[in-house]
């Protein structure tokens, strides 16, 4: 009997002794790396850019998952819009090299940064929850709801070079430089994108 | 007989003893687990699988040409704080479902905790600059002989005002939230930074600068030696060259 009065002693010890080991002491090497992403923004930023082209888009954000045993579900269906717009970023134009003016001053060559997305607007208010469902469970709070629509509006962003947005981008900056310079003076006006360079 | 009594016992002792320490490792295992949950050291959630949404196709509803000389921006964070309580207008039930009437009464920030909390941390990010699709062919006047040009240009103005929701941090929920109730609660927040970003007279001045600097710079390249912007808003907006003939 004390035999295995001692090896219950043993027992119970080890099982302790392996639970303080299994790394219940403090993470400082995980606080550390918290303290060291420090982000750091202006609050007043000079820009140079132009906006050319704006796409209105939809999505519906839709998310579910079960818990306990799958008893506790929760389902929801959300609707919402955003508001693209792309252009051209004019602090990676060197007005030097860029912009070149043939000796007769009729043509004028202007080479452009490729088009990129300057801005992504996604308005909570035309966000509509179209359906919701909730068994044995509390539903969606507010930051679930939330943690869905920032990865809806992630979705948006990384599908932009599908979009075409970029595309009608490039097509309106022609549409927009060329009138320009032919106003100015210019007969022949040719805009080439930073890739196109190699093409030309 | 005694034999048998006495190895019954043992063996009685020997199964008590086994479940004691079945129940000892179980209450230490659950114990264990329970007090690193509570205190956090051990990291827990991260097992915890994350809420994901599908893959659902984006629709482009409508494609617009524009024409927006952005030359500044700007940036900003609140907190709002809202707590409210639930009041019971009517009580009741029917066939077991409560059929009680309750409205949602907002109370003041500084008032007894214990009600319904949202706290927000929120970011917003403004585009200021000129809308150049209101540009008329009479804002810009031309001398090719003497290489000299003058451009009115619109006023700047904020021209995309940005509250996404990467931009809204919850920073503490306490009660029964939904979208509708969010939505108002990020209202003041827009209003506060809205209210910040106009009255910063310095932000405006300097997206000014910015369209004249980029303007000029513009047409210097394109050959034009005297280049003289000035705004519609300014007093001394009148433009000396004539104007171009069509």
């Amino acid at each position: 009997m004390r035999k295995t009065i001692q090896l219950s002693k043993w027992l119970l010890a080890a099982v302790l002794l392996m639970l303080t080991a299994s790394g219940c002491g403090p993470d400082f090497g995980n606080k550390s790396r918290k303290a060291a992403a420090i982000e750091k923004i202006e609050k007043i930023k000079s820009e140079k850019q132009i906006g050319l082209v704006e796409y209105e888009v939809s999505k519906i954000v839709k998310a579910q998952d079960a818990r306990f045993f799958k008893l506790k579900k929760r389902a929801i269906i959300c609707a919402c819009k955003a508001y693209l717009k792309a252009g051209i970023d004019l602090s990676g134009l060197n007005p030097m090299t860029d912009i070149v003016i043939d000796p007769d001053e009729t043509m004028i060559t202007l080479t452009l940064p490729k088009p990129t997305l300057l801005s992504l607007n996604m308005p909570i208010n035309e966000v509509d929850v179209l359906y919701e469902k909730a068994t044995l469970s509390k539903g969606f709070t507010v930051t679930d709801l939330n943690e869905l629509l920032r990865q809806g509006e992630d979705q948006i962003r990384k599908s932009v070079p599908e979009l075409g947005i970029l595309k009608d981008a490039e097509l309106n900056a022609r549409l927009f430089f060329e009138p320009l310079f032919r106003h100015l003076g210019f007969t022949t006006v040719v805009v080439l994108f930073k890739e196109d360079e190699t093409k030309a | 007989m005694n034999i048998t009594t006495q190895a019954m016992k043992a063996l009685l002792v020997n199964v008590l003893l086994a479940l004691a320490t079945a129940a000892a490792v179980f209450i230490a295992i659950g114990g264990g687990w329970a007090v690193a949950k509570y205190t956090g050291i051990l990291p827990l959630k991260k097992t915890k699988k994350a809420l994901t949404i599908d893959n659902t196709p984006i629709t482009v509803e409508q494609v617009k040409t524009i024409g927006e000389l952005v030359t500044a921006s700007f940036y900003d964070e609140t907190v709002v704080i809202v707590k409210q309580k639930r009041e019971v207008l009517k009580k009741g039930s029917k066939k077991g479902k409560d059929t009680t009437i309750t409205r949602i009464v907002r109370i003041p920030e500084k008032e007894a905790t214990g009600q319904d909390e949202l706290v927000l941390v929120q970011n917003a990010h403004a585009r200021i600059g000129i809308d150049l699709a209101s540009l008329s062919k009479d804002d810009l006047r031309i001398n090719k002989s003497a290489k000299a040009i003058e451009i009115k240009l619109p006023d700047v103005k904020c021209l995309d005002f940005i509250m996404n929701p990467t931009d809204t941090d919850v920073f503490s929920e306490k009660g029964t939230w939904d979208l509708d109730q969010l939505k108002l609660a990020m209202a003041p927040a827009r209003q506060e930074i809205e209210y910040k970003m106009n009255k910063d007279t310095m932000l405006f001045k300097k997206a000014r600068k910015g369209a004249e600097d980029v303007i000029t710079q513009l047409l210097s390249s394109a050959g034009y030696e005297t280049v003289k912007v000035v705004f519609a808003s300014a007093k001394n907006a009148e433009l000396k060259l004539p104007p171009v003939e069509q």
